[in-house]
């Protein structure tokens, strides 16, 4: 079962008693009405929704199209640093959290399975999911938590950045799989299994671009990404070279300096280089990385043993526009987009955006407990 | 001040503009009690007082006008001249001395408590207002606390060589906002402080006291979209005659507002040089700034001429971290951090890191759930 509809309020009970325990107010309760809470998605925006909702004392059905929880965090080796002093990569979390998830009495999780369907309003949402073996099952919701996330721009749109044409030039997220198996040791290119000791990392990749197929927008993460995975290497061995071509380096907020500065104490070395005066080409070592360096006003050519393009993240909204994110509340009401769909954003945004939407979804199902929002049928 | 009353399942949100709105909403809302107490005679903070925000580029008192309509939704009340001094306890039994200052505060909101059982007053012998001062004191309780008390901008005057306060014409972004500001006190025209002229070379100095070991260790993250939409006000306020140059390290605006960087980047009128500002000197002849330092780009060093040079000057926490009324764990710069320690006292917006209106809004949302998470708690089975 899905959900707790008239329906199925026998087959909630067992786990309807220690919810209720923490259970707000609700001075009217109408017929019918469901509070649990639907969250689609299951990566970091979609697993906080769920477990902040539960321990709201909301009951909530997470479905994630995956066999795992995770999304594209579980992907990553580490991540930025989260606190003073922001000075090197800390873990992800990702593990714990999905353990807390799962473990939390007050969510129940469907892995590989999808929504096929949903109608309804607030506080009385009619979803169907289907599971992965082909069975359908349906159940009523009083609000939706859309964390459906991001994918990563397709790398194979820039040939000119050498993607495709030579194996050790990868995305940011591909340098994450390589970190994650080399797990502290020597991080290895993939042509030949050499440790990568000359890397080099081209920002804005297909990004802040107004050709056809570029990412006309800034995706914001990824400096930090980069200055975070240039530490893979320096903390492993600081003889290792570590490049950042960049135009505008953009490290905002309350630790993002800091820990730019802690890379650049650590030796990386920063270059202000446009992408698009940047040239790849194959050399008998590595890939040659040719730029013009913007403060010294020459071309520099470098031999590398690994690239690391920082492309940008898509929105998985439905949607092909320029800009495909989604506002925080859909129409019709009561389905809140929460994480990377809404636009592009770090992990911990992410958490943080996940968290503000299970907020939203409560105050629906609140709202229809009091008889607030009017009903506004749709079908999709 | 009997009808000010507060449990253990109340949620104190501390600070009215657009965090502690956005906080005191979201959980009434969602069906708790909350006190929202704001130590200036009105709500609406610095959104209140900038005539532009972004990153959406709509008026910014249009998401204030929004939130005050929800004003009245729930169990929201209101304090205003009403300033926390001191918050005793731990998560779920929290007490807060709050300091009223004379005129009597006025409760908005429609909350009527009137027939709830819970609702026990909070006599106090305090309150009776002390003879010199005429301020008086509450104290309040509380589940939890929503700490939003925002930012104020960096002291640009401590910036020495860029000679703020020394120039006349030397302003900060926020001066700037008020000559730009149709209601100021110039109407909008760009009156340059010495001499009352209409600044026609403006330059604007990016990362002033910013991204600066002596200074604000950190990036604001909002001073170069505010910039940028500055120098867009004086191309369209000034038409051709605007000779606007941008001083900058790097552009930092992300998402969508790349358009904007694009639309003022490919503007005649404006200049970009890649320089952190060395000096600021004042010209012997004409008094109007000088700016000197050496390009990034080229290498070149200039001392350039302008009749009105703005400093975007950062953010820092609207409270520091030695005045804040009980210990919390705090970054470098003093902002409140997500830590375990702080229990159930939570920074909201600005007083977390430095964020602009729709971050502030996503932040204090979700401060609003876990004051929330809290008193249901304290709640229970009664709840």
């Amino acid at each position: 079962m899905v959900g707790d509809g008239p329906g199925d309020r026998a087959a909630d009970g067992p786990e309807a008693g220690p919810e209720r325990a923490n259970a707000p107010p609700t001075p009217r309760r109408e017929g019918g009405l469901s509070r649990r809470i639907l969250v689609v998605g299951g990566g970091v925006a979609g697993m906080t929704a769920a477990l902040e909702a539960a321990k709201a004392g909301y009951p909530v059905t997470l479905v994630e199209q995956g066999p795992q929880l995770g999304g594209a965090l579980a992907g990553l080796w580490k991540r930025a640093a989260v606190r003073s002093p922001f000075r090197h990569p800390v873990d992800t979390g990702v593990e714990a959290l999905a353990e807390a998830v799962s473990t939390h009495p007050g969510v129940r999780v469907h892995r590989s399975a999808g929504v096929v369907r949903v109608a309804g309003a607030p506080g009385r949402f009619t979803v169907v999911l289907a599971e992965g073996n082909g069975a359908r099952v349906a159940g009523q919701v009083g609000a939706i938590v859309l964390a459906s996330g991001f994918r990563p721009y397709d790398a194979r749109r820039l040939p000119e950045l050498g993607y495709g044409e030579s194996p050790d030039v990868v995305t940011q997220l591909e340098l994450e799989t390589l970190a994650k198996k080399a797990s502290g040791g020597p991080i290895r290119r993939p042509s030949d299994d050499a440790e990568a000791r000359r890397v080099v990392f081209v920002q804005c990749a297909g990004q802040r671009s107004r050709t056809q197929g570029h990412l006309p927008y800034c995706s914001g993460h990824c400096c930090l990404a980069s200055v975070k995975q240039a530490m893979y290497f320096k903390d492993r061995d600081p003889g290792i070279e570590t490049l950042v071509l960049h135009d505008d380096l953009r490290t905002p907020g309350v630790g993002g300096e800091d820990f730019y500065r802690s890379a650049q104490e650590k030796g990386v070395t920063f270059v202000r280089a446009r992408v698009d005066g940047v040239v790849l080409s194959p050399g008998p070592g590595g890939p040659v990385v040719s730029f013009p360096d913007q403060v010294l006003g020459e071309n520099v050519s470098v031999e590398a043993d690994l690239v690391v393009l920082a492309t940008g993240m898509v929105p998985v909204s439905g949607t092909d526009s320029p800009l495909p994110w989604l506002p925080r509340e859909a129409r019709p009401t009561g389905i809140f987009a929460a994480g990377a769909v809404r636009r592009p954003m770090d992990s911990s945004e992410a958490a943080e955006d996940g968290a503000g939407a299970a907020l939203k979804a409560i105050q629906a199902v609140e709202k229809a407990a009091l008889g607030r929002s009017g009903p506004s049928p749709f079908r999709s | 001040m009997s009808e000010v009353v507060a449990t253990t399942r109340t949620i104190l949100v501390v600070g009215g503009g657009i965090s502690g709105m956005t906080a005191a909403l979201e959980a009434a809302e969602a069906g708790a009690d909350v006190l929202l107490l704001e130590k200036g005679a009105s709500l609406g903070g610095w959104v209140s007082q900038l005539s532009r925000g972004h990153p959406t580029l709509c008026p910014p008192a249009r998401t204030l006008e929004d939130e005050l309509r929800r004003l009245g939704a729930g169990r929201l009340r209101v304090l205003t001249r009403a300033e926390v001094v001191r918050i005793d306890g731990q998560p779920g039994d929290y007490t807060a001395t709050v300091r009223l200052a004379p005129p009597a505060p006025r409760e908005v909101g429609n909350a009527d408590r009137s027939g709830d059982p819970d609702a026990s007053p909070d006599a106090d012998p305090d309150a009776v207002p002390n003879p010199d001062t005429g301020e008086r004191k509450l104290r309040v309780k509380a589940g939890a606390v929503v700490w939003a008390t925002g930012w104020r901008p960096y002291d640009a005057a401590k910036i020495e060589p860029y000679g703020y306060g020394r120039i006349p014409d030397v302003v900060s972004s926020l001066d700037f906002a008020r000559l730009a500001d149709p209601l100021g006190p110039t109407g909008g025209r760009l009156l340059r402080p010495s001499d009352g002229r209409e600044a026609r070379r403006v330059a604007f100095v990016l990362c002033a006291g910013s991204r600066d070991k002596n200074h604000l260790r950190h990036c604001s993250r909002v001073c170069c979209a505010a910039a940028l939409e500055q120098a867009a006000h004086v191309t369209g306020h000034l038409g051709d005659e605007a000779d606007v140059t941008l001083y900058y390290v790097d552009i930092r605006v992300t998402g969508s507002l790349e358009d904007l960087y694009r639309k003022v980047r490919s503007d005649p009128r404006v200049k970009f040089v890649r320089s952190k500002v060395a000096q600021i000197t004042r010209d012997a002849h004409t008094g109007s700034p000088v700016l000197h330092g050496v390009a990034t780009e080229g290498g070149q060093r200039y001392a350039r001429v302008h009749d009105l040079v703005v400093l975007a000057v950062g953010m820092e926490p609207g409270v520091p971290g030695d005045a804040l009324p009980l210990r919390l764990v705090t970054h470098a710069g003093g902002f409140v951090a997500p830590d375990p320690a702080n229990g159930a006292i939570f920074a909201a917006g600005c007083a977390a890191e430095p964020l602009d209106v729709s971050r502030c809004v996503q932040h204090a949302t979700v401060a609003a759930l876990r004051a929330l998470q809290v008193v249901r708690r304290v709640g229970g089975v009664e709840g």
